[in-house]
């Protein structure tokens, strides 16, 4: 995906790359969303499970970070080479 | 249905939502998650497999559309309810959505507890569109409504995008021909194509270039 993003900012094929992007980063979001909403139900009832999936979500909000981290420096990168 | 368990089977391509929908919806009373798949061609497999009572379907899927799965699946299974969950409203992909079969269209900022009373109502029977995509469903019909009083033609019924694809797959041109030409990517012609489908209510692209060439043909 990164190899497609920022190749050409002006036809469609960067806007669909785009939309997938964001798109991915919103699914990551309601999935772990939805997890969390997990936890929370069985919270009283079981607490070492809710500790375990508390941990996955930990680690899928790291997961979600990554393709973030890389489009801000990607972005950096391209405003460098504008000014 | 009101005592038996409803069997769910989750598509989506992202492992963390089927994973969180698993999760909530197996600890629901009445409910159980039977299948998962995360592309059209498994869906179509798994559905036909283990039969499931209501399919949450992804709308974006690596090898192609949830509206085509849920076409395909809907054929094989009639009984068979779809709920469309995706991440975004698109007018477009609502109205296919619907003359696809699905009974309802939600977006990916439900709760979980909520999609689960989706699931409830749509295996009663119901049919369910989110509030925030309602309303442009509403211009969608309306706007069909009057495109249909001054042009009966099928076509009428398709954006202007998708009237382009469509006469470039009457000239026998793949996805990956039709992507390069107007630039997009082949995922997004598959949406489109699909889309297309659905309005002419048509199952396969040849059919849809027969459609042509028969106007065509008329026209001169």
């Amino acid at each position: 995906m990164d190899e497609q993003r920022g190749r050409s900012d002006s036809d469609g094929v960067y806007l669909d790359t785009e939309i997938e992007f964001l798109d991915h980063i919103l699914q990551g979001l309601f999935g772990l969303g939805l997890k969390l909403e997990y936890c929370l139900s069985v919270l009283d009832d079981s607490p070492d499970q809710a500790k375990m999936s508390l941990e996955g979500i930990v680690s899928g909000f790291d997961d979600l970070a990554e393709p973030l981290r890389e489009e801000i420096t990607r972005l950096g990168r391209w405003r460098k080479l504008g000014e | 249905m009101s005592d038996a368990v409803i069997r769910v089977m989750l598509v989506d391509d992202h492992e963390v939502v089927r994973e969180g929908l698993k999760a909530l919806f197996n600890r629901r009373d009445g409910m159980t998650v039977v299948g998962e798949a995360g592309t059209v061609a498994q869906s179509i497999e798994v559905a036909a497999a283990v039969r499931p009572d209501v399919v949450v379907m992804d709308l974006r899927l690596p090898d192609g559309s949830g509206i085509e799965a849920c076409r395909e699946i809907r054929s094989e299974l009639p009984n068979a309810k779809v709920i469309m969950l995706t991440s975004y409203a698109d007018e477009e992909a609502v109205m296919s959505s619907i003359l696809g079969g699905a009974s309802a269209y939600l977006l990916k900022q439900t709760r979980g507890s909520q999609l689960a009373e989706a699931i409830e109502g749509v295996a009663r029977g119901e049919s369910l569109l989110d509030p925030a995509v309602t309303l442009r469903v509403l211009e969608e019909v309306r706007k069909s409504a009057a495109g249909n009083s001054v042009n009966a033609s099928p076509e009428a019924q398709l954006t202007e995008n998708e009237q382009k694809i469509l006469y470039l797959i009457a000239e026998g041109k793949t996805n990956r021909e039709i992507a390069a030409e107007i630039y997009l990517s082949d995922k997004t012609v598959k949406n489109y194509v699909s889309n297309i489908l659905s309005k002419l209510n048509m199952k396969r692209r040849s059919e849809a270039a027969a459609y042509i060439a028969r106007r065509s043909f008329k026209a001169d």
